[in-house]
């Protein structure tokens, strides 16, 4: 059944893979021999800094690819979820829906593991011919292994958001929801209260009296494809010395931690995006969400979090604004936090009602949501409170 | 067999389809006919299995539909707006239906795109929409399935393309017992190929009984009254077992659709005082008609 599903039907995959693997290409060997020629012109000895250095390791670029891939492929695969016609089609046909799912969503990572294995080739060759030991070799080996469980990670977690949600325009800026504001709004208030306050470094170091904004943005970073490619990114730069050198041993005892956890957690998600599947309405292709049970609980959430996060900041702003005098900080946090439930909330039911003149539909939910939000943003400022 | 067992399905609050039980026979040609929103695409999809129902459960050859793939090779379902992967031809879709349906007839299937004038090498994409229609509409013939469901298939197709695909779906019912489910809003072009009809109105089922059946029982009388009777004196004594479904009078013409045994409607206007009578063969666009205006659909009350 698979091969009928997939193989049969390689060749509409293969201008994908062309593409998928001259991108890999441009970005891992090219750049590697471009370092490798700036390192020869010096006049160095090659084999030492190909032994000595981990130039065959994870790059920025590399994994900001990986992590676009993943949207990407996952799109790609399971993008007949989203439309009526291809939905139709696919299911009218003599095949499981398990089978479908299953062919999918390997198809979504041959496309992927075959420029990989590809590039991973081709970085041995150019390993050996450079006179790198077999230590160097392995790391090769294990830095593709960690990059493609990286991509088949977030494409899983991608799927979950392409199952989740009925509209692909709805996919697409959930995953930035989803990825990019948590990690953004967790950097920038984590930079701007820690600089402000030397006790607020304090708090955060200890984890003791977080404030409730800020674990509740950690706890959505936590979950995020971003979170865990840019943390595990910046937890192996760390390793870096100032010569550009590190530790052989630390680096894979790191790398060894690292991989049973993504492979437990892929295994969990995939567990969750099966079970997900098999309860699609096939009717709510189109709709915001194939589940209308989560549109509430998705609304309170994103509604409560933004509050929070704006809140938080505009508080912030107001005091670097007005440093005399801390009393005109309360009307402007109050009202950027009001217009940003209400904006948020507002906008979330034009989503799932697609009419202006029903966004006070649920006028209790707001209430609630605007209490909430106010418990949780006012906690920094008590704590400011408390330590001056 | 098709069966149809109390099937209900709901769009959120909506029902679409409200407890329809439905009974389809192999080797016949199966008309679904309704008003817009009836929910003659949603019965189909839930046959071709893309639906799942609330309640009931459709069963074709004795096992359920659902999720059922050894099943499903057993009818091809050709939609409204069908879909294909982008840049494909003919030639890739004949491919890919082989891989899928194994009495797939690739050899007929060529023959009969040249015989439509539809060049398998040429893009989908650069059809009209009546070629497109005609192309899956070969497809689906020539999958060499037990059952073809047809979602509004006729619309859009000219006159002369009609009629042969009438022809080629008669021509597989007697060759080799094709059973279609065809549902249309063109009942002139349904009349002349389905053996059985089934009424669809809110969800409902109105009717569902054979063709000529429907036309034994339901009859159109023209009359014109003598100068001294009124239309009410006119239609008094009607006789049992008929009944009046709808009555229209211009000044003394009278025009009724009446349901009942032809012979005994026959024996009570000879013995009416009347100026003349005339027997209409009913179509089945005035059968639906006729039908829909008992539930309160009919031109009047929507305009008026």
């Amino acid at each position: 059944m698979l091969k009928k599903l997939y193989f049969k039907h390689i060749h509409r995959h293969i201008g994908t893979i062309g593409v998928y693997f001259i991108l890999y290409f441009l970005l891992s060997n090219v750049s590697l021999m471009k370092s490798i020629s700036t390192y020869l012109h010096n006049g160095r000895d090659i084999s030492h800094y190909i032994n000595g250095s981990l130039i065959f390791d994870f790059s920025n670029s590399l994994f900001l690819i990986i992590v676009m891939l993943s949207f990407i492929e996952a799109y790609r695969q399971f993008h007949y979820l989203h439309e009526r016609k291809e939905i139709d089609f696919v299911y009218s046909l003599p095949v499981s829906r398990n089978w479908i799912f299953l062919s999918r969503y390997i198809s979504g990572i041959l496309c992927i593991i075959i420029p990989f294995i590809l590039n991973m080739v081709i970085g041995f060759i150019i390993a050996g011919v450079y006179g790198a030991s077999g230590y160097v070799m392995f790391h090769i080996f294990l830095v593709t292994l960690v990059e493609f469980l990286v991509f088949i990670f977030c494409y899983t977690f991608c799927v979950l958001f392409m199952i989740m949600t009925g509209h692909s325009l709805v996919y697409w800026c959930s995953l930035v929801l989803f990825n990019v504001i948590p990690l953004i709004l967790v950097q920038v208030i984590q930079l701007t209260l820690i600089s402000k306050y030397k006790e607020w470094k304090l708090i955060a170091e200890s984890g003791d009296g977080n404030p409730i904004a800020y674990r509740l943005l950690k706890d959505i970073d936590n979950f995020s494809p971003a979170y865990l490619v840019y943390h595990f990114k910046v937890a192996f730069d760390s390793d870096y010395d100032s010569y550009g050198y590190y530790d052989f041993r630390n680096h894979f005892h790191k790398l060894t931690e690292f991989i049973p956890l993504i492979v437990v957690y892929t295994l969990l998600l995939f567990t969750v995006i099966f079970l997900l599947y098999k309860m699609i309405r096939t009717e709510n292709c189109g709709r915001v969400l194939s589940f209308s049970q989560l549109q509430r609980p998705l609304q309170i959430f994103f509604t409560v979090i933004s509050g929070i996060a704006i809140g938080s900041l505009s508080g912030y702003q107001a005091e670097v604004t007005y440093p005399i005098s801390y009393s005109l900080n309360v009307p402007f946090y109050l009202l950027s936090t009001l217009l940003s439930i209400f904006i948020i909330h507002s906008m979330f039911e034009i989503l799932f009602c697609g009419e202006i003149k029903k966004i006070f539909r649920h006028k209790w939910q707001l209430f609630i949501c605007t209490g909430v939000t106010f418990a949780c943003s006012i906690q920094p400022y008590l704590y400011y409170q408390r330590y001056h | 067999m098709i069966e149809i067992k109390n099937v209900t399905k709901n769009f959120d609050d909506f029902k679409a389809v409200n407890n329809i039980t439905l009974h389809i026979r192999e080797k016949e040609t199966f008309g679904l006919v309704g008003t817009n929103g009836a929910g003659k695409s949603t019965l189909l999809r839930m046959i071709a299995d893309i639906y799942k129902p609330e309640q009931g459960e459709i069963i074709i050859d004795g096992e359920n539909i659902y999720d059922n793939p050894t099943m499903k090779s057993n009818f091809f379902f050709i939609s409204d707006e069908q879909y294909y992967p982008k840049n494909a031809n003919a030639k890739y879709l004949i491919q890919f239906y082989c891989s899928y349906y194994p009495g797939f007839n690739k050899k007929r299937c060529l023959s009969l795109l040249e015989n439509f004038d539809l060049n398998p090498s040429k893009k989908i994409d650069g059809f009209s929409k009546g070629m497109k229609k005609q192309l899956f509409m070969i497809l689906g013939i020539c999958a060499g399935t037990k059952y073809l469901l047809c979602d509004e298939t006729f619309d859009g197709l000219d006159p002369v393309i009609r009629q042969t695909v009438k022809s080629l779906i008669a021509n597989d019912m007697m060759e080799r017992g094709l059973t279609s489910v065809i549902s249309s809003h063109n009942l002139r072009e349904l009349e002349d190929i389905c053996d059985c009809i089934g009424l669809l109105h809110k969800g409902g089922v109105l009717l569902s009984d054979e063709l000529n059946s429907l036309k034994l029982n339901l009859h159109k009388v023209q009359f014109i009254l003598k100068d001294n009777l009124t239309a009410e004196e006119s239609a008094s004594g009607i006789p049992d077992g008929v009944s009046v479904v709808y009555k229209e009078h211009h000044g003394r013409l009278i025009t009724m659709t009446l349901e009942g045994n032809e012979a005994t409607i026959h024996s009570w206007f000879q013995s009416m005082d009347i100026v003349f009578y005339e027997m209409i063969p009913l179509t089945l666009e005035e059968i639906f008609i006729s039908k829909t205006r008992e539930v309160g659909y009919n031109v009047k009350e929507i305009i008026f």
